[in-house]
């Protein structure tokens, strides 16, 4: 393992001189996804800028008009505990909770949690050197792809690994940076990127940039999450599913549905979107929904299944809604 | 794990005749046999036993639960090296190169070792290691050594290895296996065990009035102990210890002596606890690896110890594995029912190791049906080496087999349990059958597969449904009949030693010796100080095949005994008696049998003994005649399926097993629920994943390399059915195997009565799930 120090400021101020005075160094907040990388030798930073030591950035706090502002340091446990985010943003509680083991999530903070990189088994295996690792293959194009995306891949098709980053799409958030340059908002439906554009990142952060916070607008409506998975937990799901409807007199007057696991960024299904705007809140409509929902999927080899679940899935999820 | 018997010793050695009685309760049978002179009557069904069949937590729980029992992993001794083992990253290929000049000038580095072979089969295969004052200098001098390699054409993929012209793993001279055994490329077979022909199989067929053609697949699943292999070296002088992680203390002994060409007299091998195996802690190092013996090196060459464990990874690759498997079962039977033959032929890859054969099942169970052949052949592929895994084998084989049966109950539209009993001479599994309907309550299930009944329980909505299905489970008294010594001693305090070299896999054999040594002595199991795992102690077997506690036991028993005897003599003149035989122990006494009011306390009575100590070793002559050499089992499964999403999920699952006379029936039962768990684990979720395109693992983890988790638990229940067999002086049997047998069947078959929808591919993922059910609708 290559020597790296461990710094822990105390105020954002010092953490971006830190991470900028080492190039390549990068900042630790839980330090799931940062360890996994250093011992598989993905990055080799000199220097490692532990976020834990300042303070401020570990609330949840709720406005007046009832939007959210979490700190990215919140843990996830903490989010998907807190009584008023399950019952206003009840799709980011759920997505909160159904991530990884009890343990992940008791360490695990939520803005890491949507900061992480994929857990494309190639991606994370350095003897694989992939596009996103600044290779020219993506090793999953005939290869073991069971697990890979169906929507908005090439040239590399590694699934986004966030649940929660679904979840905050669907609920309309958006994420509060602090970087070298000053401090910028970016909705969360514009953070992240297909690999069209870059492969080698999966969203807009800048360089020593730092997530400070997410909003989460009043919800205007309701929320639900859902997934599916081989094993029930400590697993990552094969589908997830985040839905955001407001209804008028049982029409729908707007929606939101985000899918995981299934593109290189939380999949917004404007399709699935389109075919519930306007129309009643009914099972005839979801199944319209689910049907619009898998219009331009493209599966890979070994992935065709995740179709069908995603026309499960999207059906399912608004009737749990109804 | 087939772990071969020691031979018989020749010439046959004077015996006695007696009469026991074997069999289970309410069907007795008085049988005759033929112990060795001197060897003790059987315990059998007319035993009361005050000790033996209760329940007793592990004598070392409590180590265990607090953090202080050692394990190999724990060890650390002063002036202690790491080691690290490196790997082949490429599947086949000629090595060109080692290149270690870097990582030698690493300061830390203190002794490098590589491959005299050229040639590597397999990605991850022993190619160079370290040792150094860090783990983490052995982990960067390791990725120092620079390796060049002359790549060859590879096949990882079983069916692609089966094509006449796939990459030869092998040139023909260098085919491992029996040379009689037919080969054709990388094809290894037909082979037909023992007991896997009879009859004439087309005839058989021919004779049938239905018949069900199918083929299964299953594939290859890991060990994935929580403990990975590896081992600490420590030379003083010419004096060898090594502390293992090892299922086979011996083994390690034999085979590291044996390497390194030093006497076995220099070798001692400890493993005081030890943190799971499943078969593939058998060799010396590992099926893959000969990393015990490069740590001996290592620590030779550095004068230091050495402390070598393999990590995660290389576990999975280099330490075995449970070979894959692509059968055909083909059953005839009558319109009634009955078996008119089967045939089971399988194709299989241990990787680069022969032994995939899948059809041993067959030997044991529908033993009256007049024509059966089991044809297996081995494929060889370049993937690591296969290792036992609970009962090798016999869980793909009975998948096969078993669901095969199940599709014949359909077909003929019979309940599969009475198509089972109707071919099933064995009593005991008879009595099994009754023991685990009522367990899970078999007239639950639905009567048409995949059409609900509201008495099948659960909460029926329009996409999950339950089923329940069964399979059966077979295995066979595996024991050494020699080779197998123990000392037990009674100080003078009246404290109890017992000396046995075997090791504990975690079965719970160091407490099931204590109690068979209590159950003698009429003390309790705590009264006993277990001494296990350690070659300076009597030998024992490897920890395979379901031996270690019918192996040992016998002679824990006897030496207790006659330890027991010599106490007697010295006590016999305190009492009044006129000799030891007209003594007994129990209850922590030690009386006159006829008078039970003369009686001293077991440590007034040891106070008696002249010297420090009495002691006895003794050792086993024979393995007695055997009530039935099948252990018979059997499995139920109720489970719920999401029909729309292919999610699977266990409700409950039986085990109903033979066990001989249990021992500990605590700690029996904690095994058959690991065998439920593991082959629940099997079934659904473990893939060991190879790149087709570049033959590495992608899922060498515990991330990917999905195991069963707590979320995904179901009620596990383990009903025990004693059976006295009579086959060593305790009547116990072994129950690592039988109950790992049936699970993958007996999941699919309840998956198969739930939706209509026949699973054959092992795991069953929902990928798999959601395709069966595709095609149920496509044939509906």
């Amino acid at each position: 393992m290559n020597r790296f120090e461990v710094v822990k400021p105390t105020t954002l101020a010092q953490a971006k001189d830190l991470v900028q005075e080492k190039p390549w160094s990068v900042y630790k907040a839980g330090g799931i996804d940062v360890i996994d990388h250093l011992k598989e030798h993905l990055v080799e930073p000199p220097r490692l800028v532990d976020l834990k030591g300042i303070p401020g950035m570990d609330a949840i706090k709720v406005e007046a008009d009832g939007s959210l502002r979490i700190g990215a340091l919140v843990k996830l446990a903490n989010v998907a505990a807190d009584e008023r985010i399950k019952k206003t943003h009840t799709a980011l509680a759920m997505a909160a909770g159904e991530a990884a083991s009890p343990q992940v999530r008791n360490v695990a903070s939520l803005g890491g949690n949507v900061l992480q990189r994929p857990r494309c088994w190639y991606y994370r295996l350095e003897e694989y050197k992939c596009l996103k690792k600044g290779g020219d293959v993506c090793y999953a194009v005939g290869g073991e792809n069971r697990y890979h995306v169906i929507f908005g891949g090439g040239p590399s098709y590694a699934p986004h690994p966030s649940n929660t980053a679904v979840a905050l799409v669907a609920l309309g958030a958006s994420f509060v940076f602090d970087g070298p340059k000053g401090s910028r908002t970016v909705a969360a439906s514009d953070f992240f990127t297909l690999p069209s554009k870059n492969p080698e990142v999966e969203n807009v952060l800048l360089p020593a940039e730092v997530l400070t916070e997410i909003r989460v607008p009043a919800a205007t409506g309701r929320s639900v999450y859902q997934d599916v998975r081989e094993k029930q937990a400590f697993d990552w799901p094969l589908v997830s599913i985040a839905v955001s409807v407001t209804l008028e007199a049982l029409v729908v007057k707007e929606a939101r549905v985000v899918l995981g696991a299934v593109a290189p960024i939380p999949w917004r299904s404007t399709r699935a979107e389109a075919a519930l705007v306007g129309k009643p809140f009914n099972e005839a409509t979801f199944v319209d929904a689910a049907r619009a929902a898998i219009v331009g999927a493209a599966p890979l080899s070994d992935n065709g299944y995740k179709v069908s679940l995603v026309q499960t899935l999207v059906r399912r999820t608004l009737a749990q809604l109804a | 794990m087939a772990q071969q018997p020691a031979p018989q010793p020749t010439p046959p050695i004077p015996t006695v005749k007696m009469k026991a009685k074997a069999g289970f309760e309410g069907k007795p049978v008085e049988m005759d046999i033929n112990p060795a002179v001197g060897d003790l009557k059987p315990w059998d069904l007319d035993t009361k036993f005050s000790v033996m069949k209760g329940r007793y937590p592990r004598l070392e729980g409590p180590l265990k639960v607090t953090g202080r029992a050692k394990y190999t992993y724990d060890i650390k001794l002063p002036g202690m090296l790491w080691g690290r083992m490196v790997g082949s990253s490429v599947p086949h290929a000629e090595v060109v190169k080692i290149d270690t000049s870097k990582a030698e000038t690493l300061p830390g580095v203190k002794a490098v070792w590589t491959t005299e072979s050229r040639t590597v089969r397999f990605a991850g295969q022993d190619v160079a290691a370290v040792a150094a004052t860090t783990p983490e200098i052995a982990e960067d001098a390791a990725r120092l050594i620079e390796i060049t390699y002359n790549e060859k054409p590879f096949v990882t993929d079983l069916e692609k290895a089966m094509e006449p012209n796939a990459s030869p793993v092998y040139t023909p001279e260098q085919v491992p296996g029996n040379a009689s055994i037919p080969r054709n490329g990388n094809i290894l077979g037909p082979q037909t065990g023992r007991g896997l022909k009879r009859g004439d199989i087309v005839a058989g067929l021919a004779e049938a009035d239905v018949r069900v053609e199918a083929t299964y697949r299953v594939s290859v699943h890991t060990h994935a102990p929580l403990e990975t292999h590896g081992v600490i070296a420590q030379w003083e002088g010419d004096e060898l210890t090594i502390y293992a992680s090892t299922q086979g203390v011996f083994t390690v002994k034999e085979g590291v002596a044996e390497a390194l060409g030093i006497p076995r007299t220099k070798v001692r091998v400890i493993t005081e606890h030890m943190g799971g195996g499943f078969g593939s802690k058998l060799a010396p190092s590992a099926s893959g690896s000969q990393f015990a013996v490069v740590a001996c090196r290592l620590a030779k060459s550095a004068g230091a110890p050495v402390k070598l464990m393999l990590d995660r990874k290389q576990e999975h690759l280099c330490t075995g594995n449970a070979p894959s498997a692509l059968m055909t079962l083909n059953i005839g039977a009558k319109k009634d029912g009955t078996f008119t033959a089967i045939h089971h032929k399988s194709y299989g890859s241990a990787g680069i190791a022969p032994g995939a054969g899948t059809a041993a099942p067959l030997s044991n169970l529908y033993q009256t049906t007049p024509h059966i052949l089991g044809e297996d052949h081995s494929v060889f592929t370049n993937a690591g080496p296969a290792a036992p895994l609970r009962a090798p084998g016999h869980p793909q084989g009975a998948f096969g087999l078993e669901s095969a049966v199940d599709e014949l109950a359909d077909k003929l539209q019979m309940d599969p349990l009475e198509l089972r009993r109707k071919n099933d001479p064995s009593p005991v599994r008879q009595m099994q059958y009754d023991i685990g309907a009522r367990a899970i309550g078999w007239e639950r299930r639905n009567k048409k597969a995949g059409v609900y009944e509201p008495a099948s329980g659960g909460t029926p909505s329009r996409s999950t449904k339950r089923g329940i299905g069964m399979a059966n489970g077979e295995w066979n008294v595996v024991a050494r009949g020699s080779g197998v010594g123990c000392e037990v001693r009674i100080h003078r305090d009246g404290s109890v030693e017992c000396f046995s070299g075997a090791q504990d896999i975690g079965s719970g054999f160091r407490t099931a010796m204590a109690i068979v040594a209590a159950e003698e002595l009429g003390l309790a199991p705590q009264d006993i100080t277990m001494h296990i795992g350690d070659t300076r102690w009597p030998e024992g077997p490897g920890s395979g095949g379901s031996n270690t506690t019918n192996s040992v036991a016998p002679v824990v028993r006897q030496a207790a005994y006659d330890a027991k005897q010599k106490l007697f003599a010295s006590v016999a003149p305190a009492l009044g008696a006129t000799g030891p035989d007209d003594l007994e122990a129990s209850g922590g006494k030690v009386f006159i049998a006829a008078k039970p009011s003369k009686s001293l306390t077991f440590k007034q009575a040891a106070a008696k003994i002249a010297g420090e100590q009495v002691a006895a070793t003794a050792e086993r002559k024979k393995q007695y005649e055997l009530y039935r050499s099948e252990i018979a089992g059997l499995q139920m499964c109720e489970v719920e399926v999401d029909v729309e999403t292919g999610q699977v999920r266990i409700i409950k699952m039986v085990s109903v097993n033979d066990c001989g006379i249990p021992v500990n029936s605590m700690t029996t039962e904690s095994q058959v629920i690991g065998a439920l768990i593991q082959g629940a684990s099997w079934a659904l979720f473990e893939d060991r994943t190879l790149d087709r395109s570049y033959g590495t693992m992608v899922n060498g983890n515990m991330e990917s390399y999905k195991i069963l988790a707590p979320s995904d638990m179901f009620e596990a229940m383990s009903i025990l059915t004693p059976v006295a067999n009579l086959g060593n002086n305790t009547s116990t049997a072994g129950i690592g195997e039988p109950p790992a047998v049936p699970a993958l069947a007996a999941i699919a078959n309840a998956i198969f009565n739930a939706t209509g929808a026949r699973v054959r591919s092992i795991p069953i993922t929902p990928d798999r799930m959601l395709a069966a059910l595709a095609e149920a609708r496509r044939r509906a």
